[in-house]
């Protein structure tokens, strides 16, 4: 996965797909998503007034244990699911308008992938989806196939694929109309330490390039390394949201450590460290793993259910 | 031919159909916005009903005018990759299979072996086409939901409109493809059964008569039988001009021709002529008349249940009579030929092998001028072929009765009507028409048997159109019915469960071969009353004609079929009659062509259904969480 992923958006799709690209590429309002059953009675209420902004040309990660309400949000978003209540927003179009997708790349957690054909069929398929033009089309599938690594394996049909294959050409197919937002569910689930180094570096390209991306993943350190900014939810409620660099520094402790100082100056520091019996390497606010922090919202959520006041994490 | 559901000339139809089919729409547009405003209720509360149910209206109206062609072609054509790669070719390899065997059951020395064998493979593709596309059409997208796949199609710019529509296009491209290949294999299957030839041996089979000096070129010289082959033989004349006849047997007849090698003489016999037809013929309109002199629209009933034919009483006045209009003398320079197949009725008992003799005349309708054009002898489900000549005799013509419009008006006794005893020759066209308009009647002359007719019993023969191409064209009946089951598979499959679906299309598809039955008990027509009575009658060892006591249980079971048969008169409704697609292969089997008519009726019929079906699963579809 080492080439680039962009091709002239002209050649892509309709004319909505050259359209102007909104700042604010999701926007939610109080969503709201309640499951009933076939007699109409309330079976779970999956997300409660969700409110979130999501900027054009960001890493936006969307955390969570399972039934918080990540994959909802992520069907809401999509239009796969109807709100019960409040708006969605994508790229200043309502999530059931279907020309939406015309800048929309998503990668669902499993590869829901049409077994009985071949990759070079599976992305040709998409690619008429967006009725790119034959030369457009037979270029960009061979440049994504080269992308993800699967060119000794073009013309298997994916029944035969392992599930890092299938992860792999369901990346491709996710990218083949150049999308500006990228919706990734699990992106890293099913690669093997390689592929998931590679898919974490397509990540950050696709941010390099200026595209928004958004993920949710239950592998913490994958979001912390990929991630600008996060929202964590649980039992349905938006939890806490902000750039990972603010929720995991840890505002009480500081951490020094330094090069380059003067003789002197070092020898002050030192004096006060040795009078303190320690060593002197940064000097800073630490900061915590994700998975702490995760942790500690989860464990303060359960002891305080209800509106969680944001950024009291460790911060 | 029968044909029960005789279909009407389109212009007359085409208005009575539109104003019917615009009124079914309408009534279906208001039910489902009423659904629609129900479900917004439900949903979202009644505050949002109407702004939820505009928008709805507009997203609709966007997506058919943003339908996108590149897009519905791209799904039909993955449907078809989706049908070649999970073998949907099984079922042309199965119709190989049944075809390489049916030679063992299918009974060549049958007296019209063309329509068993023609029979055969119509209704097997046809039976073998419907379970395809009943699999095809109800597994498709139930399995594309249950393994989440639909997720990365509806995530892309795709309308729910042209899922369907690359559904329905894609399914009916897997479908004629293998309905082609069907008809190819077996057009050749039902020509190399159907093919044959004799052996003619001169001086075993053939004997020559002693040679005379001076002969008319019409007298026969030699003649004789064919040997025997698919349990019939020929028999054979050779005329004094050279030229041999060969008897027609089981609706064929071959070419002999004779080959001198010095003193020897071969007989080799051709290939059989004429065993599949595509005739075209001119129908009348049909009428009867009663001993009486009255003109009726049904002859005598002979206690027949299957009350397609009526019958007239031999020995008396009583006539079938068919109008045939437009007659043009320029397309019949030498006479017309008719053809006719009269159903014989005997009241007596005889040898049963013999046949019962009727009269053909001719009759001008405004002046009553009657020919006696000859007589004939009728065996049942035998078709006669009989030659009007234009050239009529004055021996043959005879005054006749002038037919009784009303019952209530006093029958005139016989008339002459334009007779010049001087003219020896009377022209069909000239003095049998009128304006185009000619009366074939058709009288029993046996006392105590009857002839029995139905509208398209007797035609006049125009001219045979091409069989290869009426074979294809009765391929067109399958490939409708066809489409208007994949249809409702692809309907049923938006919302139900594959299974489900399948199932539920499968009784459809039975619905709608049974059609005429739902609809018979849905109007009270059948005996035993509804299906609830008929249970009842079941269970309590009733017979149908008793009535059922008055208690309540059988108010309960009156009413309980009250509401079956509203339900089955809706279903009768809005399912169309397959058996009325029957007519294809009746057409062909019968040797006769299918008439531009019936495709185009039948043509736009099965459009009618498939628009509103279409619609309906994109409403369907468009409204459902594609998650869940």
């Amino acid at each position: 996965m080492s080439q680039g992923t962009n091709i002239p958006a002209e050649q892509v799709g309709g004319s909505d797909s050259v359209q102007a690209l909104p700042d604010i590429v999701v926007e939610t309002k109080n969503l709201t998503k309640i499951y009933r059953d076939f007699w109409g009675r309330q079976k779970v209420r999956a997300l409660k007034a969700l409110d979130l902004q999501i900027h054009r040309g960001e890493v936006f990660g969307l955390l969570g244990p399972n039934g918080s309400g990540k994959t909802t949000t992520m069907k809401l978003l999509l239009g796969l699911l109807f709100p019960t209540s409040g708006e969605v927003n994508i790229l200043g179009r309502p999530a059931g308008d279907v020309a939406k997708n015309e800048r929309i790349g998503y990668l669902p957690e499993e590869s829901y992938l049409y077994r009985f054909l071949n990759a070079e069929e599976t992305l040709d398929f998409y690619g008429r989806l967006f009725k790119m033009s034959g030369p457009v089309r037979r270029q960009r599938v061979s440049q994504l196939i080269s992308m993800v690594g699967l060119e000794s394996a073009k013309k298997r049909q994916l029944r035969e694929y392992s599930k890092g294959m299938t992860r792999r050409i369901g990346l491709a197919q996710a990218l083949i109309n150049d999308p500006d937002l990228v919706i990734l569910d699990e992106p890293t689930s099913g690669l093997d330490p390689i592929g998931t180094r590679n898919m974490k570096d397509l990540i950050l390209r696709l941010k390099e390039e200026g595209k928004t991306v958004i993920m949710c993943s239950h592998l913490l350190a994958d979001v912390q390394d990929v991630c600008d900014r996060i929202g964590i939810l649980y039992q349905g409620e938006l939890k806490e949201l902000g750039s990972v660099d603010d929720l995991l520094k840890v505002g009480d402790e500081t951490e020094i450590r330094a090069s380059g100082l003067s003789e002197a100056a070092k020898e002050r520091i030192k004096a006060v460290i040795a009078e303190e019996h320690g060593n002197l390497l940064f000097c800073g606010n630490p900061t915590t793993s994700l998975e702490n922090l995760f942790l500690d919202i989860i464990e303060e959520s359960e002891a305080r259910p209800g509106k969680r006041v944001r950024g009291g994490g460790n911060a | 031919m029968v044909i029960e559901h005789p279909v009407p000339p389109f212009f007359d139809w085409i208005t009575i159909a539109a104003v019917k089919w615009v009124f079914a729409i309408g009534v279906l547009a208001v039910l489902a916005a009423a659904v629609s405003m129900i479900l917004i209720l439900i949903r979202r509360g009644p505050g949002s009903v109407f702004p939820v149910f505009c928008r709805e209206l507009r997203g609709g109206l966007s997506d058919a005018v943003h339908l996108s062609w590149k897009r519905v072609f791209a799904i039909a054509r993955l449907m078809v990759q989706e049908s070649i790669r999970k073998k949907v070719v099984v079922v042309a390899v199965v119709f190989l299979v049944l075809l390489m065997f049916a030679g063992w059951f299918i009974d060549p020395t049958n007296k019209n072996p063309a329509a068993l064998y023609l029979n055969f493979v119509l209704t097997t593709t046809d039976y073998l086409v419907l379970l395809l596309v009943l699999f095809l059409s109800t597994l498709s997208l139930p399995a594309e939901f249950k393994s989440k796949t639909i997720f990365t199609v509806v995530t892309k710019p795709v309308r729910p409109s042209e899922i369907i529509l690359g559904r329905i296009l894609g399914l009916t491209a897997v479908g004629s493809a293998i309905l082609i290949f069907m008809a190819v294999l077996s057009y050749f299957f039902v020509s190399m059964s159907l093919n044959h030839t004799h052996k003619l041996i001169d001086n075993e089979d053939i004997t020559h008569e002693a040679a005379v000096e001076n002969v008319s070129p019409d007298t026969v010289v030699a003649h004789g039988k064919t040997q025997v082959t698919n349990g019939h033989f020929h028999e054979v004349e050779e005329y004094a001009d050279g030229t041999i006849s060969v008897a027609e047997e089981n609706n064929h007849t071959h070419t002999v021709k004779k080959i001198t090698e010095g003193e020897n003489v071969r007989y080799v016999v051709g290939p059989q002529r004429g065993t599949v037809q595509a005739k075209v013929p001119i129908y009348g309109k049909i009428r009867f008349l009663d001993s009486g002199g009255y003109e009726k629209d049904a002859g005598i009933s002979v206690g027949e249940e299957w009350e397609y034919r009526s019958y007239i009483g031999g020995a008396t006045s009583e006539a079938v009579i068919w109008t045939f209009e437009n007659l043009d003398p320029r397309r019949f320079r030498d006479g017309l030929p008719v053809e006719m197949t009269i159903s014989v009725y005997r009241s007596h008992k005889g040898n049963i092998e013999r046949t019962i003799m009727g009269a053909l005349l001719v009759r001008n309708p405004a002046t009553g001028l009657t020919a006696e054009i000859g007589s004939f002898n009728s065996e049942k489900y035998r078709t006669l072929a009989m030659f009007i000549p234009r050239e009529i005799d004055k021996s043959k013509v005879k005054s006749a009765p002038s037919i009784v419009k009303h019952r209530q008006e006093t029958p005139q006794t016989e008339k002459e009507f334009n007779y010049d005893p001087a003219k020896e020759k009377y022209d069909l066209f000239a003095d049998f028409t009128d304006g185009g308009k000619m009366e074939i009647w058709i009288q029993c002359v046996e006392d105590g048997q009857y002839f029995g007719a139905a509208e398209p019993d007797l035609y006049i023969r125009t001219r045979d159109a091409n069989v290869f191409f009426n074979f294809f064209k009765g391929y067109f009946g399958i490939w409708q019915q066809m489409i208007i089951l994949l249809s409702f598979g692809i309907l049923f499959s938006t919302f139900l469960s594959g299974p489900v679906a399948m199932f539920s299309t499968f009784g459809v598809m039975i619905a709608a071969f049974c059609r005429e039955l739902l609809m018979n008990i849905a109007f009270m027509r059948e005996l035993g009353g509804g299906p609830f009575e008929a249970w009842e009658r079941l269970i309590t060892h009733e017979n149908l004609m008793s009535d059922l006591s008055n208690t309540f249980g059988t108010y309960l079971i009156k009413f309980f079929d009250l509401l079956a048969s509203g339900l089955l008169c809706f279903i009768g409704m809005v399912i169309p009659s397959f058996t009325e697609y029957d007519i294809y292969t009746n057409y062909v089997a019968s040797g006769f062509d299918i008439p531009l008519n019936t495709l185009a009726v039948h043509g736009l019929t099965t459009l009618a259904y498939v628009v509103p079906l279409f619609v309906v699963a994109y409403l369907i579809l468009r409204g459902r969480e594609v998650a869940k």
